[in-house]
């Protein structure tokens, strides 16, 4: 019997070290499957060497195709075929970055929860009443109903799933092991998630609920003064000053008041205050070569696996090199023999927020033009990971989803707020780029881009021919004046959008006189422009830009790669002088303010001088606008430039008293001395915590993170300068996030970098590829391959061959 | 004899068998090999705990070294082991090797019911009175 026993006990025993081992428990991962050196997590470390198989067998492929990989790894992907091009893209992507495409699906769709669990149950809610997998869910039935688009589409995902379907244990993805779950098939709505997520941070920046916010808090005047249209002074548009634009016949109908000011108490989920991108080409007149060369950096959030994914895509009908999404076919940024373009966002706002009335507490409708509409409801049940699902309630009416809500619909200070949002129409802009791959001239890459139509891009152009050119194209309501600056009453149609600008209206330039064009996300034109538009814009890295290529003659490669990496603090020199002179004399001892005038306004890495300047800046910043901070911030702090404006401006406004202080009025005098004192005793504290010399970089702390935030797989303090409102628009966890530079000679020279590496793979050597050279403003030398057998040193050849399912 | 005989069976069957069974296999060999051979308790613990300690750790460390560091360095924060990739590397043993021991013990244990000792050297001294027996 005591042997049973024992043999029992030591069987219960096994059996519990088994279930803890092979399904792990709660958060702890399951260390058998994980911690085995012959299929777990070890079998994730790749070898200093990088090796290749010669041959891979693929079912799904009509043809051989061949890629060849360079020394840091890119694919060069030749196919007889597009399907076998857009198949291999999906295979050869999906094999370095297969994670990261599938988890950034799932966090546009609002399914991070099955992944970690309860902790992002409120990010999945708000995702799904954001309505991204209604847009997707749109997206795919115009994919499908473009034969074309459709076969592309189709045969990436099929090489995704090729891939997915040759995975064992051994070979899935390290977050799976980690994370523990296992990768489903992917899909073409997988991939419309990917460009609606992208969509949606790119125009994340709309402002309404925080403005109406700020009228019922500070009143209309001083929010047109904070919060303007226009600044008071030029601004340096993409459309050259002074460009006539044909006038509009567009009549539209117009309501009495433009907007709600009410307080709605939420602050709305917003993309970071440094998203954004420079490009620029400049006409072979002002070139070395003489021939036209294209830049551009995009800044987006630095992740890793980073957001791009670099690839050289050939067949007979055509040959591009250029940066790719993981999950999305085509390049998007890059070049063929024949023209560059690339991308900054065009930055009007296409978000209009509504407040929505429902006729009682059963939410089922709506009113709108005096008669009651049915509002159609979805269940989303949200997985959860060691949970039973949460189920939320969804409401659509005729804008998209119900976002933001509080209160019943009877109470007075109750709101339902749902948005409209261009990228909620059908639209295609998968097959702008899959065109521009191929474009050769102007009269293409015009073509090619005209149907696109959300997140509005800014298109810069450069061809070998000579061409340079830019378009800011997209799809934008025409508006009444200040039409969705404000929440707008959702129950009346003179609110809704009437019509759209027409497309060949939208802001453009073709070989101008000055020699170049270029965006900066700035307003796309000066205010003779026929049509009102609102928007976030930016009013530094524009001027910046514009006045160095105006001064710039002879321009060489690296005169462009000085340039995206210029760290002159244009803000600084329009602000400091001011804070200098207003400072009163008892702090000129300080060392603090000895460094900073000597500085010459460049926020270089080692700068200790920037770092004064910065935390000053937003000691001020934080200080004059107190009176946005009450409650909770539910407003936007106004952009630098506008307070900056007002500081020159209006020294002594209304805005610099502070609210607390009821007994004095505060000017921008008292707050300049105040924000110094709080400044110092910050840098002292910073200082004294870190143990060591203050410099730009340390106090920035730029880090590239994981994905899923695994820290140990992200990249922290990274020397490099910078800031936003800077050209090299490094923040900390913000930043250019592929910089490229396409000189259109023949052959054509191109030179590339970003913040990450081919392999998503953090036991890969191709990991961090490009981070030093990132961070020193170097950059690599892009491999145009004129055909598979052009190969250079360093280079491994690999054969897709073709098998019959 | 048997108890090397019996590593060095558990590692050869935990290696060819590991291409086809996930990472379990090394409860099931030890299991299996404590049926089949006859060792005592502890024997079929530590042959098993140290064939699969040794079968892991160096498998690992051959990974560690041949990656140069590389994603070692990472995991052992990640787990979080401070970041010492040697304490990875024996943790990897440990955890081996203790799942492995206790399937052998297990095994050890199904054997001796299944076989059942047919005259057990104290009950042949006969029963003791259970309040004499630790006089």
């Amino acid at each position: 019997m005591r042997r049973f026993l024992w043999f029992i006990l030591l069987a219960g025993l096994s059996a519990g070290v088994f279930h803890v081992l092979q399904f792990g428990i709660g958060s702890i991962p399951p260390a058998g499957k994980l911690l085995n050196p012959y299929s777990g997590f070890w079998s994730n470390a790749e070898s200093s060497k990088l090796k290749i198989k010669d041959k891979l067998s693929i079912p799904g492929l009509f043809e051989e195709v061949t890629v060849v990989y360079d020394d840091r790894m890119v694919p060069h992907i030749f196919a007889n075929n597009e399907h076998d091009l857009y198949f291999a893209q999906g295979y050869i992507t999906a094999s370095h970055r297969l994670w990261q495409m599938e988890f950034q699906t799932h966090f546009a769709a609002g399914r991070v929860s099955e992944i970690v669990g309860e902790k992002t149950l409120n990010l999945d809610r708000m995702q799904r009443r954001k309505g991204l997998m209604y847009a997707a869910e749109l997206t795919v039935e115009a994919f499908e109903s473009d034969t074309l688009a459709n076969q592309i589409l189709q045969s990436y995902s099929d090489g995704v799933n090729a891939f997915i379907s040759s995975l064992t244990y051994k070979t899935l993805p390290i977050e799976y092991k980690l994370l523990n779950y296992q990768p489903e098939p992917w899909s073409k709505l997988k991939s419309a998630l990917l460009l609606k997520y992208m969509a949606d941070m790119l125009t994340g920046k709309s402002n309404d609920i925080e403005l109406s916010n700020a009228v019922a808090l500070l009143g209309e005047e001083i929010t047109e003064l904070i919060y303007p249209d226009f600044p008071d002074t030029l601004n340096d548009p993409i459309v050259p000053v002074g460009t006539t634009f044909s006038q509009s016949s567009a009549r539209l109908d117009t309501p009495q008041t433009v907007g709600i000011h009410q307080r709605f108490n939420v602050t709305p989920e917003k993309t970071s205050d440094n998203i954004g991108s420079n490009n620029w080409a400049v006409a072979g007149a002002k070139t070395k070569s003489g021939a036209p060369i294209l830049c551009n950096d995009p800044h987006l959030q630095l992740n890793l696996p980073s957001i791009w994914y670099e690839i050289q895509l050939a067949m007979p009908s055509h040959n591009v090199y250029g940066v790719s999404l993981p999950g999305s076919p085509a390049v998007i940024i890059g070049f063929n023999n024949y023209i560059a373009w690339g991308v900054t966002n065009g930055t009007q706002d296409v978000k209009d927020w509504y407040k929505v009335v429902f006729k009682d507490q059963t939410r089922n409708e709506y009113l709108f033009d005096g008669e009651w509409k049915p509002v159609t409801k979805r269940v989303e049940e949200i997985r959860i990971k060691g949970k039973k699902p949460f189920a939320d309630t969804v409401l659509f009416t005729h804008y998209g989803t119900i976002t933001y809500e509080e209160g019943l619909s009877d109470d007075t200070s109750a709101y339902h707020l749902a948005y409209a949002w261009v990228g909620l129409e059908p639209s295609n802009e998968l097959m702008s780029f899959y065109h521009l791959n191929s474009a050769r001239n102007y009269d293409e890459y015009v073509n090619a881009i005209k149907t696109f139509q959300c997140p509005g891009q800014n298109f810069v152009f450069a061809s070998g021919s000579g061409d340079i050119a830019i378009w800011q194209q997209g799809k934008f309501p025409l508006k009444w004046p200040k039409q969705g600056k404000y929440v707008m009453d959702g129950s009346s149609s003179v609110y809704q959008w009437q019509q759209y600008i027409p497309q060949s209206e939208n802001p453009h330039v073709l070989n101008p006189s000055r020699n170049f064009v270029s965006s900066a996300n700035q307003h796309p034109t000066d205010s003779a422009y026929p049509f009102y538009y609102n928007g976030f814009f930016e009013h530094y890295r524009n001027r910046r830009i514009n006045e160095r290529l105006t001064l710039m003659t002879n321009i060489t490669i690296e005169d462009m790669m000085g340039l995206q990496n210029d760290n002159f603090n244009q803000q600084a020199s329009e602000c400091l002088p001011l804070m200098l002179r207003l400072l009163s004399s008892q702090h000129h001892q300080s060392a603090y303010i000895n460094t900073l005038s000597q500085w010459n306004y460049v926020n270089d890495a080692n700068s200790e001088a920037a770092a004064v300047f910065e935390t000053w800046y937003y000691c001020l910043d934080t200080l004059i606008w107190d009176e946005l901070y009450v409650e909770g911030k539910m407003t936007e702090t106004p952009l630098e430039f506008t307070t900056i404006r007002i500081m020159h401006k209006y020294p002594t406004h209304a805005v610099f008293d502070i609210k607390q202080t009821t007994d004095k009025k505060e000017t921008l005098n008292d707050l300049i001395n105040q924000s110094f004192e709080k400044a110092m005793q910050l840098l002292d504290a910073w200082k004294q915590k870190n143990n060591k010399p203050l410099t730009w970089y340390a106090y920035k702390s730029t880090s590239v993170q994981h994905l899923a935030r695994i820290m140990p797989f992200s990249i922290t303090e990274i020397e490099i300068g910078g800031n936003k409102r800077i050209v090299n628009a490094c923040d900390s966890r913000w930043g250019p996030s592929w910089r490229m530079i396409v000189s259109m000679e023949n052959p054509i020279r191109a030179y590339g970098v970003y913040p990450g590496g081919q392999s998503g793979n953090p036991g890969s050597h191709y990991y961090t590829t490009g981070i030093e050279k990132w961070s020193k403003g170097e950059y690599f030398e892009l491999h145009f391959m004129n055909n598979a057998s052009d190969v250079r040193q360093g280079m491994i050849t690999q054969t897709l061959q073709a098998i019959k399912p | 004899m048997k108890f090397f005989i019996k590593i060095l069976l558990t590692a050869a069957m935990v290696l060819a068998a590991q291409y086809y069974i996930p990472w379990y296999v090394i409860m099931m060999v030890p299991f299996i090999l404590s049926i089949f051979i006859k060792t005592n308790g502890a024997s079929s613990f530590f042959s098993a705990f140290i064939a699969v300690f040794l079968l892991w750790i160096i498998q690992a460390y051959l990974i560690h070294a041949d990656s140069g560091d590389i994603l070692t360095s990472r995991m052992a924060h990640v787990l979080p082991l401070g970041g010492n990739a040697n304490i990875l590397l024996l943790v990897t043993g440990a955890i081996g090797g203790l799942s492995a021991g206790i399937g052998g013990l297990t095994g050890n244990a199904f054997r001796n019911i299944l076989i059942s000792p047919t005259k057990n050297k104290k009950r042949k001294t006969g029963y003791v009175p259970l309040n004499q027996r630790y006089r």
